[in-house]
Parts: structure tokens; C-alpha cells; sequence
């Protein structure tokens, strides 16, 4: 019954889809004068008509007996026509169909001069990712394919294409996936259909990450020519190799002067154990070598391996939020087909929800009717809540649902807690407004209504990491004009109390008397940070302040060092990285992930003004640094106060028992002098200025904080 | 009256004022104010009060000084016994001068010293002999004009407090009445006012009370921020400015105010010469104005009783902003409440603070 692969000729040459016989067309009846037609080819076809299976036309008996074949190309596509037609066969028989179908308007997946993006057989669709560290040319790279496979025009290049947000493109960082499809004509003269997913480059969002390369079967691994390998390289590829993606190693802008191949092979075998001879050399700024690299991803990335139960199974690997559309959420199809209409469920929850769109990127939302097995694209569904779709879970049918889930799935849980509180306290429902708008676009941004008694109402919230916290505050200024204050960062204690019930706490707040705490276990991480040999003494130094422990060395080559070490997650919370960064002269470069709880001698280090505790500014410490902390934010804050007309007190405590103590002196002068010439007017303006600026402050009882203070006194004090 | 004409524009300073100015450009001054003078003469009342300030009125030449005093009494009723003053230069002052300024009534001259201080005089990029103050004042009361005044300028860089301390004494060793001084302010429109150093306010705190012992041993007290007068001898003009009262601006970059709006002729000669003159407002809610005056009285050392407060704006101010007056006495900065409220000594060195809680 399996007749041959065919290639299909139209007016913009030939398209070569293989198409296999037969083909079995039904009519919709219910859609009145446009029909949908079924083709199915070489899997026994089980129509549907909406979601209602339907009787077949024609030979039902021989199709469902058909074998099933991995070397079968399954197309099942659904089209518009004027008329109900009536015809089945071959593909031969087929074909003025389909050229009706592309002159129609609304079947433009068949207008589509690409049809190769529409209908790839799984054989000839390559699914991967760029990995690599930050700033070494993913976006870029990314850019170059699109360009090179004229998925968008030269004229409409936007650097970064694929980085939507202003944010993204300014910090050259990418904070959610963008799956796009190319098409690509290889060598052998085969035109392949690729899916790129461009994935979040920091290590607050692995987890994202891991779901995305999860998506693919390959990846690239981008090395910058001078920089060389760098820590988040190594995370990158760790989590690639646990994918089991085929991995192709590339050495990019080998166009600079300084680039150093060399030091990058060298590296890439000491490190990541990759022979050097499988590294590729790119220039993506320069256009060099992109051709080897696409051909390196036809031959080296293995096609998607599709189970052949022809069970729908879709793997969730991000969800943004459109204002018009609700969640789109995007997919990848590892078997089975997904079309508009279907009735489907996530495993994770059981939510049943309905596709009301399907499709995918080129950059932009490409609408089709399908998406078949291999393939890469979005969803929309009734579903208006992205916390709803969670990120990693199986996407099936409520008819025929797969039996086992996809694996890999996880509830993420935030890391770093940060109180956050409107400036004004007018701003409350206006910040309760933005942060929901917000967790629309980010559902791992966690929100709790929160009361401080300094900062009055706002909200806990809970971030992955300490990019992702910035990266929230950033956007909540520039896209929602809030203007807001963020307390000192936590992370999760476990609190074992006396009498031997542990609770977490997130919040030094809550932290119970001491005399009830049995011991208090802190979250641990290990760190991975790689730098120039020469900085190995200082960033050690700097590892054991931050009770850094199980430290290890290891050489990645000749001039730089691996440093692997367990810290309290506490720790690096704070300045860990800005100071890194100052330590190496921006060489060195870290990335870290969860381990475990470990017990610590812990204890709250409190900051009062003017003796009143400032909630906003306490925090969990070690007690052996509780004191040193406590000079370091006292003078912190000495500097950051402005002058008041009375002396400001400024106190570290712990345990009430005061450790440090600054001063900010009383103003003694704060007058324009000169008042003479009847000139009020201008005089008043310079005062309401003044006031203005005064309004964007707290007041904690009668003195007032700037705004800039919770900033400054996150950050490090650059000596 | 401002008087926009200077031998040479000093560099600390922002006031507007045309350096080398032609003759044909202080007649064309003289002859367009005269006409401002008729605008606004019929709607006012008798002058209680009339100030020449610039600029540097005794730059102009006597006949034009004499007849712009005359000018000035043929358009305007001026009230008897009122206070007419004069800015000048201590180096204009020649006995000339000193006997036009008495001829045509002047009965209060300010001399704008800044410092005696050479070095310091440098900094202001101000030229001038330093001494001629010393000669000035004999002259002015040779001439009848016995309610004298110096200005000086505090807190220059390079001033410490010995040298602030000598300025004043010079300044009061020479008998006058009244002392003008202000830190010095970096002000939009000073040549040099980017090339100052940033204030120092604790400097300038030691300074304000240098000025206050220096200034009681002869008698002055300090009833306004930055004036020193003897009993009697503060000058009227600009307490009403500062109170709230009404008074008219003539002449370029002059401002007036009508009891409820402001405004502000252009500081460009040529544009204020034009007919009618582009003058810029300044409308305020009632409310905002009244809490303005409040604001502005509050400079003074003796601040406002609530009924003259409730005369000049018709508010009364503790229903206008008793919460902040209150808080405010409450911290030390005001005091008198409820029947006046007069600034604190340390309220009035915190007057910004004051003025940004009731503004």
C-alpha cells in the first residue's frame, strides 16, 4: 500500500516533501460550503470532524491496516476549500487540490511560498539550541542563521532579533526562549526544516533552560575566541550533555585580533573533554563559517525521535503572555499530532483546556492548522492564567492521552526573597496591579502580600536567582513606572525549633525568639567559577570570608584555574558577584546551583535609625560576620542618609545587644541665602523642587530615606 | 528700579546688567521707562518705599541719575517720610554723586562691598580698590545720607573664618546701620559660578555665627536670613517684599507683584524695550500663594502675626497649614503659635527645610 515518495512541483519549483501514498481525504460537513479535508498519509488515520472522530470515505479498512514505518513521512494537514471535494488517491490525484487550496486567502500554509516549514517529515526537521556564556555571541549567532537562511530580510534586521524586550537587548541577555523556524536547502540539495531555541543564558534560569534543551536534539556550543571557556560554558554544557543533546562546538569571533583558537581548543578538551578537532571556527558578526555550521547541524544533530504510537505527547518549554491572545505557550511535538480544535490535557494537573491556536515563529507567530511530530511552535489555548501552564509539563489529549508523562519535569521554587514595598505608600494597589501584570510574563516571580512595620503593605516575592530579582525591579521601573523599595535579600531557612518542628523562613522577620530555635540550617550552593591563575589567591580569600567550603582547583589550562567550592547561598546573595567581578578585572566568571541545607551558627542582624528597627535592612547572618556585616551596612547607610535637622543614630544589633553604631550629623545650614530683587518666583520653583525630590523618599517615623538607599546599600562599596 | 547698567560684569554674579553700556543705550532705558512708569502709575498707590537697585545705578552719569529720581516722583505719589535707597558701587560714589542721590531724595544707600579682602575680591573676579568704601561713606553722610549700609559676600573659597571675621569688622568699623551678606550662591547665569567649589554648610554655619557676634557688638541684629540692621534701620523695601506686600519691578529683568499675581519683565534690554513689554507670569492658586508669602515672611526674624499674615493673603495661616506650622514648632523651627510665628535662630538656618514642609 505505501506508494512512493513523491516530490511536489508548483509554480515556485520543486518542494520536496515526501508525500506517501495513499492519501485519505474526508469532507466536513458542518463547515458548510468550505470543508476541511484530511490527508493523511502512511499512519492509520483516525479523521476527526472538530474533535468527534469521523467516518472515513473510501478504503477506511486499508488504511488502518496500514504498518507502521519510522521511514514514513506523516503529514496530516487540514484545509479550507470553497467546495466539498471528493477526491482521494495519490498525491497525483491530489495535487490541482492543493493548488485551489494555495490560491485561497485563508489557506496560507499552503500559500506559504516555504512549504518545507510547514510539512517536514520528522527526518528532515533538526531541533537545537545555541548554549553559551554570557556575551559570547549567542544572540549574534542566532541573528546570522536568521539572516543566512533569509528567515527574515536584511532590511528588517534588528540586531537581536530574538531578544523582544528593550532589557534583553540592552544587558545583551536573553531572559525567556524564542523558538524560531528556519528552512534550509543543505548540500545534498534537501531542504530541512530548523527549529532554533534560543534559551535564557543565566544560571537563575536553568531550570527553564533544561526545558528547552529538552526540546531539542542538538546543540551549539558557543565559545568566544577570547574569552575561552567560561563558567556558565561548563553549566551550559552540563546541562546539554544531560539532555544527551549532540553537541557542536563552535569558536566564535575568530575574526578579532585578539581571538585565541588555541587557548579555546586547548580549554575545550581539558574542560569539557571535546576533541579540538570537532570545534568549528565562526565569526557571526563577520558571516564566516556559517555554512559548515548549517551543515554541520543537518549532518550532526540526529533528527527528532518520534515514538511511533502516534500518541499526542508536547513538551512545554515556555509560556509568555499576550495581551489579545492570553497564554502562548510553546511546544514541541514528540509525537502525534496537534491541530486547532483539539481537546487537550497537561499531565502535571490534569487541566483540560482546548488548542484555539496553533503555530510557529519565523520570527514572528505564524498561524498553521498543524503541528506533527518533530516539530517546534506555539499554542494558545482557553487557558488564561500562566501560572496554569507550567513550564516542562506533557501536553496530551483528553481522548487519548499518553500514558506516562514526559520526563524532566519540576516544580521550580524561588531561591532569593525580597520584600517589596511602593515608595509611596499611595502606590499599593497600583504595585498589586503591576507585580499580577508581571507574573503573567513570569510565573516563576512569586508574590505574597507582605506588612512591614517600617515599609507598611507590600509584597515577598521570590525570585530564582539574584538576576532575575533585578531584572523584576528593573522591569517593574521601566515598563510599569513603579517606583519601589526592596529589602535586604533572603534566601530559605530551615528553622528547627526546641521542640522540634522546623519551619522555613524567608523573611529575618519572622525568625522566632532565639530561645525557641533548636539550630537554623542554611541553603547551600556549589560554585563554579573560572578565572585568569593570577586571581587565585584573592578569590580564595574572598571564598573563605564567604565561609566557602570543600574548596577544589583545578586547571583549565595553562593560564586559568577552575575554583569549586560550597557556600551558602546567603552569601552570594548580596556581592558575591559584583565582587568577583572587581577581583578578576571582569575575567572571572561563576555559576552555581542548588545544594542542599547545611547547619550554621545563624543568627538576625538587626539595623535600627534613630532606634527604630528598619525591617528593610535586616538580615540572617553567620555569627561570626554578624558583627563585621553589621559595621559595614552601618557605615553603608552613615553615607547613604542625607543630613536631617537633628542627628541620625545608625545601629547594628544582634540580639538587641548593639554591635556598631554611626552618625549621621544634624544639618546645621540649609538656606538660599540670597533673596533680594523681588525675584520670588524663581526662588519658590527651586523650592518645589526641592520638594518634589523629597517625595520620592521614605519616612521611617521622621526621617526620611532616598529611594537610592535600599539600591546603594545592596551593593558593594567599591574601595 | 533696575538699573541694568555695570563698568564690568563680576563673575559671581547673575543679576542682569549690561557692562560698557553707550550713552544712547541709557537714554533709550530712561526714555522707556518713563513710559512703564505711566502704565502702571494711575493704578498705584503712594509709594511707601523706592529701591534702585541693578546693576550699579551710580554708574549712571548724574544728570541721568538726577532725572530719573525726577522721573519717578512726576509719575508717582511718593509718600512722605518714605525710604528711598540706593545700591552703589563704593568706587561711583564720587561727592557728585553722593550730592545728586540726596538732591533727588535718596535717603538709604547700600554699598556693595563684597569683601575687602583682595585675594578673596579675586575669587569674585571683582574689581575695585577695596578702600573706597572707606571713602564713600563720608561722603554720602557729608552729603546728608546717614542710613548707610555695606553688602559682603560669605563663605567665598579660600575665606576662613579670621578673614570673614576681618571683613566685618571693617565693614562695621565704618558706623553703618545696616549689613547685607549672603553666602555666596552658584547661580545659573554667573560666569563663574560652575568653577566654585560646593558649598560647605558646616563652614557656612560657623560663618552665619561669626557674622551674629560680630555684628551684636555693634549694635546690628539679623532680621532676615542674610540682614543685619540697628534697631529701626532694617530696610523696609525688602521686608514688604518679603511680607507680602505689593510692589512694582521697572526697568529689564525687574519683578513686580500685585498683591495676588507675579511677574517678571525680561532680563534682555532690547526685549523689554519693545512695546508692550513680554512679561512672564506667574499665576498661583490663591491657596499656593498665601502658603508662598507665609513661606517667604518666614525669613524674617520676626515672621508674621496672624493678623497681619490674614491681611496680606486673607488666609488664616493655621487653617492654611496648621498641621506643618505645628510639627514644625513641635521640632524646634518655629515658635510664637497660634497669634505669630517668627523662625527659631536654628529655623532660620533651616529655612529650605521649613519652606519644603509648608510650600
Amino acid at each position: 500500500m505505501h506508494g512512493p515518495a513523491r516530490t511536489f512541483t508548483d509554480a515556485h519549483g520543486p518542494r520536496n516533501i515526501r508525500w506517501t501514498c495513499p492519501l485519505d481525504v474526508s469532507v466536513d460537513v458542518r463547515a458548510g460550503p468550505c470543508a476541511s479535508v484530511y490527508v493523511r498519509a502512511g499512519v492509520a488515520p483516525t479523521p476527526m470532524r472538530g474533535n468527534v472522530p469521523a467516518p472515513l470515505h473510501g478504503d477506511t479498512k486499508a488504511a488502518n491496516e496500514l504498518p507502521h514505518s519510522k521511514t514514513v513521512v506523516h503529514v496530516s494537514r487540514i484545509m479550507s476549500l470553497p467546495a466539498p471535494p471528493t477526491c482521494r488517491g495519490d498525491l497525483a490525484g491530489y495535487i490541482p487540490l492543493l493548488r485551489v487550496a494555495r490560491d485561497l486567502p485563508m489557506v496560507f500554509t499552503l500559500r506559504s511560498r516555504r512549504a518545507s516549514l510547514l510539512m517536514a517529515a520528522p527526518e528532515f526537521i533538526r531541533n537545537f539550541a545555541i548554549i553559551a556564556h554570557i556575551d559570547h555571541g549567542k544572540s549574534t549567532l542566532a541573528d546570522r542563521l536568521l539572516l543566512h537562511t533569509h528567515t527574515i530580510e536584511e532590511r528588517k534586521f534588528q540586531d537581536q532579533v530574538l531578544d523582544a524586550m528593550d532589557l534583553e537587548r540592552e544587558r545583551g541577555i536573553t531572559i525567556k526562549s524564542h523558538p524560531v523556524r528556519m528552512e534550509y536547502t543543505a548540500a545534498n540539495g534537501q531542504v530541512y526544516q530548523l527549529n532554533l531555541i534560543d534559551t535564557p543564558g543565566h544560571v537563575d534560569f536553568a531550570y527553564e533552560v533544561s526545558r528547552s534543551l529538552a526540546a531539542c536534539d542538538g546543540g551549539l556550543l558557543v565559545i568566544d575566541a577570547v574569552q575561552g571557556v567560561q563558567a556558565q560554558t561548563v553549566a551550559n554544557y552540563n546541562l546539554a550533555v544531560r539532555q544527551k543533546l549532540a553537541i557542536i562546538p563552535l569558536i566564535n569571533k575568530i575574526d578579532l585580533p585578539a581571538a585565541d583558537i588555541d587557548m579555546c581548543t586547548e580549554q575545550m578538551e581539558e574542560i569539557l573533554t571535546i576533541p579540538a578537532d570537532e570545534a568549528l571556527l565562526v565569526s557571526a558578526k563577520m558571516d564566516i563559517g556559517i555554512n559548515e555550521l548549517l551543515e554541520a547541524v543537518i549532518t550532526r544533530v540526529p533528527p527528532p525521535n518520534v515514538p511511533a504510537d502516534g500518541v499526542l505527547r508536547a513538551l512545554v518549554f515556555d509560556s509568555v503572555y499576550d495581551t489579545y491572545r492570553g497564554v502562548v505557550s510553546y511546544i514541541r511535538v514528540v509525537s502525534g499530532n496537534l491541530k486547532k480544535g483539539d481537546k487537550v490535557k497537561l499531565l502535571s494537573n490534569g487541566q483540560e483546556t482546548e488548542v484555539k491556536d496553533l503555530g510557529f515563529f519565523r520570527p514572528a507567530m505564524t498561524a498553521v492548522e498543524f503541528l506533527g511530530p518533530g516539530e517546534v511552535g506555539f499554542i494558545v489555548t482557553t487557558i488564561r492564567s500562566p501560572a496554569d501552564i507550567l513550564i516542562g509539563d506533557t501536553l496530551t489529549t483528553v481522548m487519548a492521552p499518553c500514558p506516562v508523562a514526559l520526563p524532566g519535569f519540576q516544580r521550580i521554587h524561588p531561591m532569593v526573597f525580597s520584600g517589596i514595598y511602593p515608595c509611596d505608600t499611595r502606590d499599593y494597589e497600583q504595585l498589586k496591579y503591576s507585580l499580577a501584570k508581571f507574573q503573567l510574563n513570569d510565573s516563576a516571580l512569586q508574590v505574597q502580600s507582605e506588612n512591614s512595620p517600617a515599609l507598611g503593605a507590600g509584597f515577598r516575592c521570590g525570585f530564582l536567582g539574584l538576576l532575575h530579582m533585578e531584572i523584576v525591579q528593573e522591569r517593574l521601573h521601566r515598563e510599569y513606572d513603579m517606583e519601589v523599595i526592596m529589602t535586604y535579600p533572603s534566601v530559605i531557612y530551615h528553622v528547627y525549633l526546641t521542640d522540634g518542628k522546623m519551619i522555613a523562613i524567608d523573611n529575618p522577620m519572622h525568625l522566632p525568639d532565639p530561645t525557641a530555635i533548636g539550630h537554623i540550617e542554611e541553603p547551600i550552593i556549589i560554585a563554579r567559577i573560572i578565572s585568569p591563575s593570577q586571581y587565585l589567591g584573592a578569590i580564595l580569600n574572598m571564598v573563605k570570608e564567604k565561609r566557602g567550603e570543600d574548596i577544589e582547583t583545578a586547571t583549565v589550562d595553562h593560564l586559568h584555574i577552575m575554583i569549586t567550592t560550597k557556600l551558602p547561598l546567603h552569601e552570594i546573595v548580596v556581592d558575591f558577584y559584583d565582587r568577583l567581578k572587581t577581583i578578576t578585572r571582569g575575567y572571572g566568571s561563576m555559576d552555581y546551583e542548588p545544594s542542599g541545607y547545611r547547619s550554621g551558627p545563624l543568627v538576625k542582624l538587626e539595623m535600627l535609625v534613630n532606634g527604630d528597627p528598619i525591617d528593610a535592612f535586616s538580615c540572617i547572618v553567620h555569627r561570626d560576620c554578624a558583627e563585621f556585616r553589621g559595621r559595614r551596612l552601618a557605615e553603608r547607610l552613615r553615607d547613604v542618609i542625607p543630613q536631617h535637622m537633628f542627628q541620625i543614630a545608625i545601629q547594628a544589633a544582634i540580639g538587641g545587644k548593639v554591635v556598631a553604631r554611626e552618625t549621621v550629623r544634624a544639618m546645621r545650614k540649609d538656606v538660599l541665602s540670597k533673596c533680594y530683587g523681588g525675584d520670588i518666583t524663581r526662588k519658590r520653583k527651586l523650592l518645589e523642587k526641592q520638594k518634589e525630590g523629597k517625595k520620592k523618599m521614605k519616612e521611617f517615623g521622621n526621617v526620611t530615606i532616598p529611594q537610592s538607599a535600599f539600591v546603594e546599600i545592596l551593593k558593594t562599596k567599591q574601595e | 528700579m533696575h538699573v541694568p547698567f555695570c563698568r564690568r560684569k563680576c563673575g559671581y554674579c547673575a543679576f542682569y546688567s549690561l557692562p560698557g553700556a553707550a550713552p544712547a543705550q541709557m537714554r533709550a532705558w530712561r526714555e522707556r521707562l518713563r513710559r512703564e512708569f505711566a502704565e502702571f502709575a494711575a493704578a498705584s498707590a503712594p509709594l511707601h518705599s523706592v529701591f534702585l537697585g541693578g546693576g550699579t545705578p551710580t554708574l549712571l552719569p548724574p544728570s541721568e541719575l538726577a532725572g530719573l529720581l525726577t522721573d519717578i516722583r512726576a509719575a508717582f505719589t511718593v509718600a512722605a517720610g518714605a525710604e528711598i535707597s540706593s545700591e552703589a558701587n563704593p568706587e561711583t560714589v564720587t561727592p557728585e554723586v553722593a550730592d545728586t542721590l540726596a538732591a533727588g531724595g535718596v535717603n538709604r544707600v547700600s554699598l556693595g562691598v563684597q569683601s575687602f579682602q583682595p585675594a578673596l575680591r579675586r575669587v569674585l573676579d571683582r574689581a575695585g580698590d577695596p578702600a573706597a568704601a572707606e571713602t564713600a561713606v563720608p561722603r554720602l553722610r557729608q552729603a546728608g545720607i546717614h542710613n548707610l549700609g555695606a553688602d559682603l559676600i560669605n563663605a567665598i573659597p579660600g575665606q576662613t573664618p579670621p578673614l570673614w571675621r576681618d571683613d566685618l569688622r571693617r565693614a562695621l568699623g565704618l558706623g553703618i546701620a545696616h549689613l547685607s551678606t549672603y553666602a555666596l550662591t552658584r547661580e545659573e547665569g554667573a560666569r563663574l559660578a560652575d568653577s566654585f567649589p560646593p558649598a560647605n554648610p558646616e563652614l557656612e554655619a560657623d560663618l552665619w555665627e561669626i557674622a551674629d557676634t560680630e555684628t551684636a557688638r555693634h549694635g546690628l541684629h539679623r532680621y532676615e536670613v542674610s540682614n543685619f540692621a540697628r534697631p529701626g534701620a532694617a530696610c523696609r523695601h525688602n521686608q514688604d517684599v518679603w511680607l507680602g506686600a505689593a510692589y512694582l519691578g521697572c526697568g529689564p529683568a525687574a519683578c513686580s507683584f500685585d498683591g495676588a499675581l507675579r511677574w517678571s519683565n525680561p532680563a534682555d534690554l532690547n526685549a523689554w524695550l519693545r512695546d508692550p513689554v513680554p512679561r512672564e507670569t506667574d499665576p498661583l492658586p490663591a491657596d499656593r500663594r498665601a502658603a508662598e508669602i507665609l513661606v517667604f515672611g518666614l525669613r524674617t526674624t520676626a515672621g508674621w502675626t496672624r493678623d497681619l499674615f490674614q491681611e496680606r493673603t486673607g488666609f488664616d495661616y493655621l487653617e492654611l497649614r496648621g498641621r506643618e506650622l505645628h510639627r514644625l514648632q513641635d521640632q524646634g523651627v518655629l515658635a510664637g503659635l497660634p497669634d505669630r510665628v517668627y523662625p527659631t535662630p536654628r529655623g532660620l538656618l533651616l529655612h529650605d527645610h521649613l519652606a519644603i514642609e509648608l510650600l
